[in-house]
């Protein structure tokens, strides 16, 4: 464990070289105002998320403190932004990746924008970093229960397009589909199969049944469009009190109750 | 053909022994539990109602991009749509498997295209690797 923890702080060391950056103002605002044209280039040259920006936002923070200084008439300073933008623009335009800095540099064209609006852009820079990690770890556990069980039968692809196809309105469906479609079934299947199963289990029965799979069903609301299914299936609660007692009984009761009706649907 | 027509109200339901194996393959005995056969039944047509709304969400999505076919990515965005979106990254790499599978065997048909030499030159290449097996032969028993 403690392995772990000493391999993974390394891999984040931009906030180490954020927080550090932070309390010297000093230092970073002479930066700024050195390079007031070559300030555009720099950004797209360097990567968007890391030091640069670091750099100007404390400082810019620092001096938001005036907010409508006298020296910046607000026309000019939105010509100005303007003008760099569309400079922008023609200048990187063959770069698919413009559009990008545009967004997200969007506040900081000239040196004189960054002083008003330095915080909004601050935000979402700690979220994007933090977003993939989480991401990554609910697909893990969200996919788990699906790849803890492998099931090697596979359905029949031919079965399963006519089975899509049988929708009137379901037209051509290209080869792959099928088989993509009898994969989320299979899990589809799993899942409800695993469910019912727990059901069961609550309720202290070995015996999985019908009216099990009908309370997992209607538990999940993902699983509302197969309400009208499961309405065919009666709640039976005196069944359910047999199933928490003996086994063997509501065996038996099974095999005299229910064969016709398999022999029917068979 | 014949089959389908008389069958053609079966087809419309899963093959029940292919379910119960999953189903076995699932729960298996050691688990201790057993599914019972309404069960069983129940989790079909649970199944087929759920390919009917995958197939036919899929069918809107690629009807309003104007596609004619329904292709992996519109099951893709069905999937998420529905709030099944937790099964695509099994989905898509089973499709891509297939995919794969589908190129090798393009390549295997076209050997022969591939090589990029004429039929004469090939057969000339064939002669010249019995010529040479021949020589070897002679040679080696002295």
């Amino acid at each position: 464990m403690t392995d772990q923890d000493n391999s993974y702080r390394p891999r984040s060391p931009d906030f180490s070289s954020f927080q550090s950056n932070f309390p010297p103002p000093a230092a970073t605002s002479p930066t700024y105002q050195f390079n007031p044209l070559g300030h555009h280039r720099s950004s797209y040259d360097a990567s968007a998320f890391f030091t640069p920006q670091y750099h100007q936002r404390p400082a810019a923070t620092q001096q938001y403190v005036p907010p409508f200084s006298p020296g910046y008439p607000i026309q000019d300073f939105d010509m100005a932004r303007r003008s760099s933008r569309i400079a922008r623009a023609s200048e990187v335009d063959p770069a698919p990746e413009s559009k990008y800095f545009e967004e997200h540099s969007e506040p900081e064209p000239s040196e004189e924008m960054a002083d008003f609006e330095p915080e909004p852009e601050f935000k979402p820079e700690p979220v994007e970093l933090e977003q993939p990690i989480k991401e990554e770890v609910t697909e893990e556990v969200k996919s788990r229960p699906g790849e803890g069980i492998e099931v090697k039968t596979k359905f029949p692809v031919a079965r399963i397009k006519r089975i899509m196809q049988a929708d009137e309105d379901v037209g051509k469906v290209a080869q792959v589909t099928p088989i993509a479609v009898s994969k989320a079934l299979e899990l589809f299947m799993i899942s409800l199969v695993t469910k019912a199963a727990k059901e069961a289990k609550d309720r202290n029965s070995k015996r999985v049944t019908a009216s099990h799979l009908k309370h997992a069903v209607a538990k999940d609301e993902v699983l509302d469009f197969l309400a009208d299914i499961i309405a065919k299936v009666p709640d039976q609660p005196s069944r359910k009190q047999d199933d928490d007692g003996s086994d063997q009984n509501e065996g038996k009761r099974k095999r005299g109750g229910r064969r016709p009706k398999e022999d029917n649907s068979d | 053909m014949s089959d389908r027509e008389f069958s053609s109200n079966d087809d419309l339901s899963l093959p029940k022994a292919t379910v119960q194996k999953i189903i076995t393959e699932i729960l298996p005995y050691s688990s201790g539990q057993t599914f019972s056969k309404d069960a069983r039944d129940l989790l079909m047509e649970c199944c087929v109602e759920f390919i009917t709304l995958i197939s036919s969400e899929a069918n809107d999505i690629s009807e309003k991009e104007a596609k004619k076919t329904i292709a992996c990515e519109h099951v893709e965005r069905a999937l998420r749509d529905l709030g099944f979106g937790d099964y695509i990254p099994d989905v898509l790499a089973v499709a891509e498997e297939h995919k794969e599978q589908l190129k090798s065997r393009e390549k295997k048909q076209s050997k022969m295209e591939q090589s990029g030499l004429s039929e004469e030159e090939l057969l000339r290449q064939q002669q010249e690797l019995f010529r040479s097996a021949t020589e070897k032969y002679n040679a080696a028993p002295e």
